[in-house]
């Protein structure tokens, strides 16, 4: 039977999404029996392990999936594809100029410095090299971040099925926040991990097929490209020199601030993904977790920038004025356009995966900093472990009711990625510049990066507040959070470097395991693995494949 | 603890089946640049994944056999307080002296 117009959900397609929701339930409750304490719960044992306590050890290959899936989100697959629908091929960037060189820098560089110094989370770390008032400044501003990414991804997922499946947008957000809530409440961080590495094959089987049926529907690159609508389109570097390109960007704003400020800041400090490769066993396979992410990763544009590029060619009006027209909506359209029944159900439920994963991966990292650097250290400390394991599975529920909010909240911004960046470029740009004065620069002194990331959290709200007034006016708004994220960045940074002339530092002797060429060295008792497995070796070779993308994509 | 090939595996032996069996029964086709193809991507996708739930699953009862003969076998002499602790009593069985659900 011929194709003729778009898929509609039949029986075959619901059934699709009733045995995903079976499994992802049922790893749940079957880690359940394996969460005994707290650390179980909110760390994945990996602290316990240490000492022998715990039953989890989680494979290297596992935890670098859960790692790139914890991103997997409603940004990387709606957003990208969104994203390349508006913007082309210069969606690449955000892999091959930013994420890829940032997973390999935070691998070899600052895993170590995470990872031995047996910190439970990223605050902790900055109460540890810093001081309190700094820790308290980023767990309550990620804290705020997490619910906020979080409803983000529930909103996402109600407007597909709005869109594709009929149902209402209430029920849907109540549903998926409903099910994200029985299986990180019964298996923690373990069962968020386990449930995004079946979510990782999920979305890859869901989507690939996509690609290439567009891809044979087409024939060849060269007919694809003929048919985008500017050649700007179809290139990463060829029309930024002029800044007259699709994301309307220049070469500052996309070399520093996608590719430095907000690709690293993101990666190599947002607790969310580092949280999955400090679940890791022992220190190698901590530092391998970004690398084994790393290389899925650079392949990742052809699951979501190739069929954004296929949607507008397909559907030239999206973007159009109209709602139902939204770029975010070009993914959803192409399965309803290109897969038949059974496949369509595929793709909704890679689709539900993808949004699952993303949701629940904020919601675990909320509940680790809320537990341990907002209840038990400010609130109630001294408590007992079952205590705190209590506070963890509540603070799940909190965290997953507040994200029902929050995703009303998002249904007021025009579009998913602009709203993301618009928060990233907040959060995690000036957070980089701290970490990267933090870990190492030891003359950075507590007051220096507590003041800094004060002010550079500042100069991000004062540069959106102008760019609401029209006083700043960028070509897009992608171009306005990439200038934002530099702008806060160097504020931090030069803040921090004056206060921290200005005030004491911390003694060397406190700063032991926690800056670059501190002690880092004294506490690694692991032999060396074989050479082709070094982070280092594999992080050149990572940066070898993106070289070469960036040249043939020119 | 549990080992996560298992549930990865099953959910796509029982999604690449249910697709497999699917697209069989209804035939479609879809659009190439040379026309229309007689074949519903359901099915080669579905045997795919069917294909890929086997290895995985494989992989995983693999190991779980290498590890099980790897496990030093434990030598218990007869008499010595372990092989008393092992000794069946009457009410009482192995799974009395693990943790219920409830407990952990």
């Amino acid at each position: 039977m011929e194709k003729t117009g778009p898929t509609t959900a039949q029986l075959v397609d619901y059934l699709v999404v009733v045995v995903y929701f079976v499994f992802v339930l049922g790893v749940g409750f079957k880690l359940k029996k394996n969460m005994h304490t707290a650390e179980d719960f909110l760390l994945a044992g990996h602290n316990c392990g240490q000492e022998g306590k715990s039953s989890i050890s989680i494979p290297t290959w596992v935890t670098g999936l859960a790692f790139l899936s914890a991103n997997l989100g409603a940004i990387e697959v709606m957003g990208m594809a969104a994203n390349a629908a508006q913007y082309g091929v210069m969606t690449a960037h955000f892999y091959w100029l930013g994420a890829i060189p940032a997973m390999v820098f935070l691998a070899v560089f600052m895993m170590p410095f995470y990872y031995k110094s047996k910190i439970r989370s990223v605050p902790e770390y900055l109460r540890k090299r810093f001081n309190e008032p700094t820790r308290a400044f980023n767990a309550f501003s990620f804290a705020i971040m997490t619910v906020l990414m979080s409803g983000m991804n529930l909103y996402a997922m109600a407007i597909v099925f709005q869109m594709v499946l009929g149902w209402p947008i209430h029920a849907s957000i109540w549903l998926a926040a409903v099910v994200v809530l029985a299986y990180t409440i019964t298996g923690g961080l373990t069962s968020s991990i386990y449930n995004e590495v079946m979510q990782f094959f999920l979305i890859v089987f869901g989507l690939l097929p996509l690609s290439i049926m567009g891809a044979l529907r087409f024939g060849s690159w060269e007919a694809i490209t003929d048919a985008l609508k500017a050649p700007g389109m179809s290139h990463l570097w060829m029309e930024v020199a002029s800044g007259s390109n699709p994301m309307g960007t220049d070469m500052l704003g996309l070399v520093m601030g996608l590719g430095f400020v907000l690709s690293f800041g993101y990666w190599c400090t947002d607790f969310l993904v580092i949280q999955r490769a400090m679940a890791a066993k022992d220190l190698h396979g901590a530092q391998l977790t970004p690398i084994v992410a790393a290389f899925p990763k650079i392949l990742f544009p052809v699951l979501t920038v190739f069929p954004g590029l296929l949607a507008i060619i397909a559907m030239p009006q999206l973007g159009s004025n109209n709602a139902g027209l939204s770029y975010n909506n070009a993914i959803p359209y192409l399965m309803a356009a290109i897969y038949p029944n059974g496949m369509f159900g595929l793709g909704m439920t890679a689709l539900l995966a993808s949004f699952m994963s993303g949701m629940a991966g904020n919601v675990t990292a909320f509940n680790t900093v809320w537990t341990y650097d907002i209840y038990q250290t400010y609130l109630a400390k001294n408590k007992s472990d079952a205590h705190y394991l209590w506070v963890g599975r509540a603070a799940t529920a909190i965290g997953i009711v507040i994200s029902v909010g929050t995703a009303y909240l998002v249904m007021g911004f025009p579009s998913i990625m602009d709203y993301m960046q618009t928060v990233f470029s907040f959060f995690n740009a000036p957070l980089f510049a701290t970490f990267l004065l933090g870990m190492f620069f030891k003359r950075t002194s507590p007051w220096g990066a507590f003041w800094g990331l004060v002010a550079g959290t500042g100069a991000a709200v004062i540069h959106y507040v102008l760019c609401e007034q029209g006083k700043l006016v960028y070509s897009t708004a992608m171009a306005g959070n990439f200038h934002r994220s530099v702008a806060a960045w160097t504020v931090c940074f030069v803040v921090t470097l004056m206060i921290s002339y200005l005030t004491k530092p911390k003694d060397v002797s406190e700063l032991k395991g926690l800056v670059w060429g501190v002690g880092i060295e004294d506490g690694d008792d692991l032999k060396k693995p074989p050479f082709l497995l070094r982070p280092g070796v594999l992080g050149c070779i990572l940066l070898l494949v993106t070289v070469v993308l960036n040249l043939i994509f020119y | 603890m549990l080992d996560v090939r298992y549930p990865i595996g099953f959910l796509f032996l029982i999604l690449g089946a249910l697709l497999a069996i699917y697209g069989y029964g209804h035939p479609a086709t879809f659009n190439t640049v040379n026309g229309p193809f007689p074949l519903n991507i359901d099915v080669p996708w579905g045997i795919f994944m069917f294909l890929f739930g086997m290895g995985t699953v494989s992989l995983a009862k693999l190991d779980e056999v290498k590890n099980a003969e790897q496990e030093p076998v434990p030598q218990i002499e007869s008499g010595s307080e372990a092989a008393d602790a092992m000794k069946p009593e009457a009410g009482s069985g192995p799974q009395a002296t693990e943790p219920t659900e409830e407990e952990s």
